[in-house]
């Protein structure tokens, strides 16, 4: 799905994915997890304009990874600049996604439940549904791992309880 | 193993961004319909897409601080550095242009001297406007 409009243009793309501090593009690996973080920050309510279609590896979006693949150039040569966004409630969501990455950040599986749990929220799946789903699909993941990915996004918001 | 080919610099930087994609598609598709119930649902709830259901969540569009944005201009290339790619790539384009009229003829000159003249004009006009 292509970006229609992009939020940032590459090097301010670049600057906030060095913030966040998961970006490389070696490998599938790196390249899923570009993908499940963007698509996560959008979930947290920050827009970046990119459409993304649901595959067995959960959210994916190919204008995403021709920028990823054209930032590969570019963030090596940048330092790490502190994001600040212009609007001060955007800041805090930014803060707050931050801290739901944590260790998670270099973590593709979950990631890759988190996003996976959150688009499936997203098209009206209720909870249980989503757990059993992710759970007899993708049996690399725990029950436990879903779970808690179910959780850590409820505690921000991206998700609500109501569902199961 | 692609990583044994004598161009591989043991990254995936050196293939393409086409050939890199269409590897994570494939990955990314493999099995797929072992999910019939999630396409299902999403068909009922989104938009159709030839290529696939679409799932635009919208949000308000992140705009970075004043501040933030000026620090990130200091790393892209300065007006001048464009303005010279540019003019660089323009040349070379419209050479080609040129010669391939006065090589290749009619009519296989005509065609490439149109798409290389095209890209004399597209590629500069990208570069001055920063779309990297």
């Amino acid at each position: 799905m292509g970006a229609a409009q992009r939020a940032l243009d590459r090097y301010e793309l670049a600057a906030v994915l060095n913030d966040i501090g998961n970006f490389d593009m070696t490998d599938l690996k790196g390249r899923l997890t570009l993908q499940k973080t963007v698509y996560l920050l959008q979930s947290f309510g920050l827009d970046l304009g990119y459409e993304f279609t649901w595959h067995l590896h959960g959210t994916y979006c190919v204008a995403l990874a021709r920028d990823g693949l054209a930032i590969e150039e570019i963030a090596p040569g940048m330092p790490k600049i502190p994001i600040e966004l212009e609007d001060d409630g955007m800041q805090r969501r930014y803060v707050e996604f931050k801290e739901f990455l944590g260790d998670k950040k270099h973590d593709p599986a979950m990631l890759e439940i988190a996003s996976s749990v959150c688009y499936l929220a997203g098209i009206g799946m209720e909870k249980g549904e989503i757990l059993r789903l992710v759970e007899d699909k993708k049996p690399r993941f725990s029950g436990e791992q879903c779970k808690r990915a179910w959780s850590d996004l409820e505690r921000y918001g991206v998700v609500v309880g109501r569902h199961g | 193993m692609k990583g044994t080919a004598w161009w591989w610099d043991g990254t995936d930087r050196k293939r393409t961004a086409d050939e890199r994609i269409g590897e994570d598609m494939a990955e990314y598709a493999a099995d797929a319909e072992k999910m019939p119930e999630v396409l299902e649902r999403i068909r009922e709830f989104g938009p159709r897409r030839e290529d696939g259901p679409a799932w635009p969540r919208r949000a308000e569009a992140v705009r970075l601080s004043p501040d933030t944005r000026t620090r990130v201009r200091r790393f892209r290339p300065g007006r001048r550095t464009r303005a010279v790619n540019a003019a660089l790539g323009s040349a070379i384009f419209a050479a080609m242009s040129v010669g391939s009229l006065a090589i290749l003829g009619y009519p296989y000159g005509y065609i490439f001297a149109a798409g290389t003249a095209a890209l004399a004009v597209i590629l500069p006009v990208r570069e001055l406007r920063g779309n990297v």
